[in-house]
């Protein structure tokens, strides 16, 4: 069996964060796109963790970057999921399109 | 199976089981699994008498890192580390694990009349992350692996931030964000702390093995073991003394400051926060007000004392450098935390805020004991936790049951409740005056060993003595807001809008007269209930970080 | 006699309450009214009163003094806990002290439970009658215990445990009629300023379990008098606080919680409001002997003071008695007159054990209890019988109609005033206790370089002295205590020879190490001797006051004398206190204290004076005090009765004329007010800083952080969305003409088109870097992973 290089873990990063963009593109829910978000930030903490690894083993930088973002990315779903569930509270859909009555 | 791993996951299994029984069963699969767990808790006390193997007849141990009912097993492994399942017990964790499945118990009791709630929607929902907490709270105490300890830490969170947020008062959200926020604020530099202290640890290792040119190293307090990576097994990062002299040495840099003392503060916040402390006290006094009585007992009782627990387990055995180098600052948060908690405690209006206050006040000794590193402020902070874990959860009910009948909390409204409720009003004063720490009550036991072991530091410090002065001079304001307190609830005429109310029930009563005993039977005789069990290994812990010291200077 | 025969029974006698109290805790309702008062009549002081009688009189008439002092170092100590690693022992400190202290506490309390069960009867309470009745004695159990606890403790943790107890029992029945206001103000005050002198108390103990490394009483002393004899320890350091050294503020610190307890200026405040209690409860804990207990402290740790402590302690003392006798005077409640005067007594005790007039001031206590306890049983009758009429100027001419009231309180007003025959040994108590008191003082202040050479004059036998008991012959049994009393002796005369520039080549190297420790012991200043004098004029003066307007002359309120009644269940109790007041007794407790000065105070005073009353310059003083003194309370009694003789009207003449004295005096130097002022409100507007500091401060930097974070979001959202909002409303089309339009075009407000938008300005960015060449590509890559 072949070993792992970086390259592996780039390419898997790389899907990752096609994948979320894609959703992000595609979806009009609410949730769909914060699902999304989270795929991107993951990949980018795939990436900074394989980098870490491979060009900086002893050096904890990428790591610790990426604890930042785990870190980030749980404050920002949780002030999402609020967001969505005051959404749905005023206007009964979660629908990001239909939202419209902050619109001046 | 470690009977301490039933412990843990009985509550778990009760909680699935409240899912699937009938809706009117819930409540008594819930007590019926806390009772189940505070039994099998309190076969641990065989334990000290009989203990097993290599420390029998010494109860918990001459030796920091003596543990029983050990139990551990690899969970997550790679090459270079492994996260073990490790659970086990010693003279500190004791009586907090028994101390958390008693009031988990008394606090499920005093769920029974979910029915009569306000908001009285979802009990299954509620018994069972009402278990859920259970376990995240035990699991706390025994597990001795940091990894472990953390998920156990985090799982406790997100049902106390449901209880708070679904079944709290009228600012109930906003109470259980500012609760989450505050102790997730805190968790993440644990996390760091958690990961650092992996990776130096294992740089310590790799760099005596090379310096010896041996394969591993011998363990710190495991007989015949040798490791050759890093650990979060926090027996060893306290005890092993490669990784501790790596740790203290003063070359050793995180991000360019000195490791132990930086590593210290970070664990120390995360644990502060839940303490609490000023000024990071802040959510303690809304969470409270907005949770409901048995969650507030659960808050009070336990979650607090996982700050002190924090402080004993993780700060000052692993970092006693740092704890050295942070001392002044800890003291004196810990005298304001005193002091201020209570005087702010007696410019409340709300009975619960009050209470409420009166624990930052009371949590402040735990901090001002432990600060100064000696026997004796240690065992202190130790009664002064479990001492403070019976009478602020018997506070608690207490003020709850009044709620209950008059539907505010205003202290200036009330008046003569013990002549409408005398069985009432003869608990409340015993619970009261525990808090205010009237001797022959556990909570006087604590202060004045809090109070006699930073005397008794001066040697080392020389500010502890003005220390344990304005400390003692916190004695003096206690007693005022206390019994001001019950001059205007229990004292004085009775009032009119009280007169219907109905004496403290059988159920109430049984719930408060174990707690009013315990407060009694600790005061009287510290040693036999607490101070038997845990001294031995405070003394070890000491000793250990006695050593550390003196390798550091 | 089995083995710790006297502290079993003891320990028995502490227990017994306990169980009543139980009893009466959880069954008291139930056993009714007279029921559950006998309950405690019997098991709460009954079978202590039976064992301290028991032990009184095997201990003092069946054992000689070397079997006393042999049991007293045995006594039985049982390990409690451990504070760090020094054990802490629970255990009978077992002296004549003890002994004498615990009959009296015993006897005295068991009369008063008796006249409970009258009082109570009497009290007819409109809500929940049974339970509060069955709650008072349920209290008074309690604080038998603790009480008696406290005399026997031989730990300061112990004394300082039941001390706390104590107090709270005080507390719980100062505001025993807790639906009165007052009384439940009345208690917090107590309990309070009470807490505010343990906080001395608990520095003291810090001090001392810190410095001296044990809480054991005997131990401190031994450790501390050889620190003392050293130089080591406490006596090491170099801290000094108004001039005062650190062991000076360890005796200071452990003197507070006597202030706060015995009420001594300034802390005095709470116990003339303690009157709000039950009249019994003021007898047995106000007037007899739990106020005693400061005094009981002190006397304690006497062997812990230094002399810069002591006359600390005599100031205080001093100031108290005067000031608190003089307020006396124009009080008109009958029950605040009393308090003051318990003031002013208790000031004495503390005045006396400042001079070092141990024996005396002990004496004094046991004497005090015996009179003070009947006078407060008396003015409960009185109160009782006149339907609760505090008020004396609305009494007079009650001898009639309570004859019995009339005549014991007059024992207690003759046994206050000091009243004896002097040069004889006739008299009741307070005439030897308290003219002992002032014969060490006048020797303090006069005669105190003499006395210091007389024991120049033969060197030897001021060592003679420090070890052997002047009245007994008893050597002492510990040797480190022996030494540093001698030493301390030696060094006294030394310091008193060089004053008279005689030689003193004979003090070793160790009296010379000691003498620069303690210094000498100054003498006592003059104007306290004279106010002390000055005082036992007025004491009897107030007292026949008290006495006269209540019982004698003609009735001033006729409603209040036709009520006028005497309870009959009351008398035994009068009767029994009145008969020990009488005999109270030089015979029996000055002999017990005595033998326990021989241990329990090793400090040098109390060797050079009070120890050996009859050396000459002691005696000289007594004799010539007693026709001073003595022949005070009838001058007064003489003063008060041309006053008072007719009526009100001369008084308030003389309150006229003294317009501003009486104003003064009337409200009690505005002690209350200034402390309301400075405390209370003090205390509060700190909270109410606090609460805001919290709340507007603190609170708002968290909610600050959370409201800005907000706004953020909220800002770019708004500006997001109105642009957006154009671009939606006015359509992509009617606005694409000019720039504007141009670029709302790309505001759709959509989340999609703006990935979309960000996507493809990344693509052509990451094209436009690699099409710049591959090498310039790769380390941009490179450096963005670092």
């Amino acid at each position: 069996m072949a070993t792992i290089s970086l390259n592996h873990y780039l390419i898997v990063g790389a899907v990752l964060f096609c994948t979320g963009l894609f959703t992000m593109m595609t979806k009009r829910n609410a949730i769909g796109i914060l699902i999304g978000v989270e795929l991107v930030l993951n990949s980018v903490n795939v990436n900074l963790i394989a980098f870490d690894r491979y060009l900086g083993p002893n050096r904890m930088d990428g790591q610790l970057m990426a604890l930042f973002v785990i870190v980030l990315a749980a404050a920002e779903a949780a002030l999402a999921v609020g967001i969505c569930i005051n959404l749905y509270k005023n206007v009964a859909t979660v629908d990001v399109d239909r939202a419209t009555s902050l619109r001046g | 199976m470690s009977i301490l791993t039933w412990i843990v996951f009985v509550p778990m299994l009760g909680a699935l089981l409240c899912m699937v029984v009938p809706r009117r069963q819930i409540r008594t699969v819930a007590v019926a699994a806390s009772l189940v767990t505070f039994l099998l808790s309190l076969s641990l006390f065989a334990t000290f008498f009989n203990p097993a193997g290599e420390t029998s007849g010494e109860g918990f141990g001459s030796r920091y890192g003596m543990l029983q009912h050990v139990q551990r097993a690899t969970w997550i492994e790679s090459k270079s580390f492994a996260i073990e399942y490790f659970v086990g017990m010693d003279g500190l964790s004791f009586p907090l694990i028994v101390l958390t499945t008693l009031i988990s118990l008394l606090s499920c009791l005093a769920s029974w009349n979910f029915d009569k709630w306000a908001i009285n929607k979802g009990p299954r929902a509620y018994f069972a992350l009402f278990l859920l907490l259970e376990t995240g709270m035990l699991g706390v105490f025994v597990s001795l692996d940091f990894f472990l300890f953390y998920i156990f830490w985090e799982v406790m969170l997100l049902p106390m931030y449901f209880l708070i947020g679904a079944w709290g008062g009228p600012r109930r959200e906003y109470a259980a964000i500012k609760f989450f926020l505050f102790t997730l604020a805190g968790s993440v530099l644990m996390l760091v702390a958690l990961v650092a202290m992996y990776f130096y640890s294992d740089q310590a290792i790799t760099a005596e093995m090379a310096r010896q040119g041996i394969e591993g190293v011998a363990s710190g307090y495991r007989e015949g073991v040798i490791i050759s990576h890093g650990t979060f097994d926090l027996m060893e990062l306290a005890t092993n003394p490669a990784i501790q002299n790596h740790f203290a040495a003063s070359s050793t840099l995180f991000l360019g400051w000195r490791f132990a003392p930086l590593m210290f503060l970070f664990l120390f916040v995360g644990f502060a926060v839940k303490l609490p402390c000023v000024p990071v006290h802040t959510w303690l006094p809304d969470a409270h007000v907005e949770a409901p009585t048995p969650i507030s007992m659960i808050l009070a009782g336990v979650l607090l004392k996982m700050g002190g627990y924090g402080f004993l387990r993780l700060c000052y055995p692993i970092f006693p450098t740092g704890g050295m180098t942070w001392a002044f600052p800890v003291a004196v948060i810990g005298v304001v935390s005193i002091i201020y908690g209570a005087l702010c405690a007696m410019a409340q209006t709300d009975f619960k805020r009050l209470v409420a206050y009166s624990s930052v006040s009371h949590m402040g000794y735990v901090m001002l004991g432990i600060a100064v590193m000696t026997d004796t402020g240690f065992q202190g902070a130790l009664f002064q936790m479990i001492a403070h874990g019976i009478s602020s959860p018997m506070c608690f009910f207490l003020v709850g049951m009044v709620y209950e009948r008059a539907h505010h909390r205003e202290i200036n409204r009330f008046g003569g409740l013990w002549l409408t409720m005398p069985r009432y009003g003869t608990l409340a004063t015993i619970g009261f005056f525990a808090s205010l720490g009237l001797p022959g009550l556990c909570g006087f036991i604590g202060e004045v060993w809090v109070l006699l072991g930073v005397f008794a530091a001066a040697e080392k410090f020389t500010w502890a003595i003005p220390m344990a002065i304005l400390a003692a001079a916190g004695v003096v304001l206690t007693a005022g807001y206390i019994l001001w307190l019950i001059r205007r609830v229990y004292l004085g005429k009775e009032r009119e809008e009280h007169a219907g109310f109905p004496d403290a029930s059988g159920r109430e009563t049984f719930i408060l007269v174990p707690m009013a005993l315990l407060c009694i039977a600790l005061g009287v005789f510290p040693m036999q209930t607490v101070f038997i069990f845990t001294n031995g290994t405070l003394d070890a812990m000491l000793a250990q970080m006695a050593r550390v010291i003196g390798m550091g200077s | 006699m089995g083995e710790h025969f006297y502290e079993i029974l003891l320990a028995l006698g502490v227990l017994s309450p306990m169980v009543s109290f139980w009893i009466l805790v959880f069954a008291g309702p139930k056993l009714g009214k007279p029921t559950a008062g006998w309950t405690a009549v019997v098991l709460g002081m009954g079978v202590p009163l039976a064992l301290a009688t028991w032990v009184l009189i095997s201990w003092w008439w069946g054992e000689d003094s070397v079997s006393r002092a042999a049991l007293t170092e045995n006594a039985f100590r049982f390990h409690w806990a451990d504070i760090g690693s020094v054990p802490i022992t629970l255990g009978v400190k077992l002296d004549s002290l003890t002994v004498a202290m615990y009959f009296m506490v015993t006897f005295v309390a068991f009369w008063i439970f008796v006249f409970s069960i009258g009082y109570m009867s009497g009290h007819s309470d409109e809500v929940d009658g049974q339970s509060k009745y069955s709650r008072f004695f349920a209290y008074l159990s309690l604080f038998a215990f603790s009480m008696l606890g406290l005399v026997i403790s031989s730990n300061l943790l112990f004394l300082f445990i039941f001390w706390e107890l104590v107090g709270l029992c005080s507390y719980l029945l100062i505001g025993f009629y807790f639906d009165k206001a007052y009384a439940s103000a009345a208690a917090i005050k107590a309990f309070v300023t009470n807490r505010v002198g343990d906080f001395g108390f608990l520095i003291g103990l810090m001090l001392v379990f810190y410095q001296l490394g044990t809480l054991d009483l005997d131990q401190a002393a031994a450790v501390f008098a050889e620190q003392a004899a050293t130089g080591s320890g406490i006596f090491s350091s170099d801290f000094s606080l108004f001039g005062w050294s650190l062991a000076t503020v360890m005796g200071v610190g452990l003197f507070c919680g006597a202030m706060g307890k015995s009420a001594q200026f300034p802390l005095h405040v709470w116990l003339p409001d303690a009157m709000a209690g039950p009249t019994p409860v003021s007898a047995l804990i106000h007037a007899a002997t739990m106020v005693a207990a400061g005094v009981y402290l002190v006397a304690r740790v006497f062997r812990l003071m230094t002399p810069d402590a002591l006359m600390f302690i005599a100031l205080i003392g001093c100031l108290t008695l005067t000031l608190m006798a003089l307020v006396a005077i124009v009080q008109v409640d009958i029950k605040k007159c009393l308090a003051y005067s318990t003031l002013s007594q208790l000031g004495y005790m503390i005045f006396g054990l400042g001079c070092g007039a141990w024996i005396a001031a002990l004496f004094h206590l046991m004497t005090h209890a015996f009179f003070k306890a009947m006078l407060f049983l008396c003015s409960g009758q009185v109160i009782e019988g006149c339907h609760h009429e505090q008020d004396m100027r609305k009494m007079g001419g009650l001898r009639k109609k309570m004859p019995v009231t009339c005549w014991t309180f007059f024992v207690g007003v003759l046994a206050i005033s000091g009243a004896g025959i002097a040069g004889t040994t006739i008299g009741l108590g307070g005439f030897f206790s308290k003219d002992e008191i002032l014969a060490v003082a006048y020797v303090r202040a006069f005669e105190w370089d003499d006395a210091g050479k007389h024991e120049v004059h033969d060197g030897d036998a001021a060592h003679a002295l420090g070890s052997t008991h002047p009245v007994t012959g008893v050597r002492l049994v510990s040797d480190p205590v022996q030494n540093a009393h001698g030493g301390f002796a030696r060094a006294e005369a030394r310091g008193a020879a060089n004053a008279h520039g005689e030689d003193t080549q004979h003090v070793g190297h160790d009296d010379s190490a000691r003498a620069s420790i303690f210094g000498t012991i100054p003498a006592l200043p003059k104007w306290m001797f004279y106010l002390a004098l000055f005082t036992a004029y007025v004491t009897p003066f107030y007292m026949m006051r008290c006495w006269w307007m209540t019982f004698m002359g003609k009735p001033r309120d006729e409603n209040v004398y036709r009520h006028a009644h005497e309870s009959k269940l009351m008398y035994v109790p009068l009767a029994v206190l009145a008969v020990g007041t009488l005999l109270a007794s030089y015979f029996l407790f000055r002999p017990l204290i005595a033998d326990a000065a021989t241990a329990a105070t090793a400090a040098p005073l109390v060797l050079a004076l009070d120890g050996h009353e009859h050396t000459a310059a002691i005696g000289a003083a007594h004799r010539f005090l007693t026709f001073g003194v003595g022949g005070a309370f009838i001058i007064a009694f003489l003063a008060a009765i041309a006053i008072y003789r007719r009526g009100l009207e001369t008084p308030e003449r003389i309150r006229r004329a003294l317009a501003p004295l009486h104003l003064v005096l009337v409200h009690k130097y505005f002690f209350d007010e200034v402390y309301d002022v400075i405390w209370v409100k003090g205390c509060l507007l700190l909270a109410k800083v606090a609460r805001f500091i919290d709340t507007w401060i603190v609170d708002s930097i968290f909610d600050m952080l959370a409201a800005a974070t907000e706004r953020i979001a909220a800002f770019s959202g708004l500006i997001l969305d109105k642009h957006g909002v154009d671009g939606v409303v006015n359509g992509v089309a009617r606005s694409s003409t000019d720039f504007a339009g141009f670029i709302r075009r790309w505001q759709t407000g959509r989340i999609r088109h703006y990935v979309i938008f960000a996507t493809g300005v990344a693509t052509v960015v990451f094209l436009w870097i690699w099409l710049a060449g591959a090498s310039n590509a790769d380390a941009a890559v490179v450096s963005a992973g670092m």
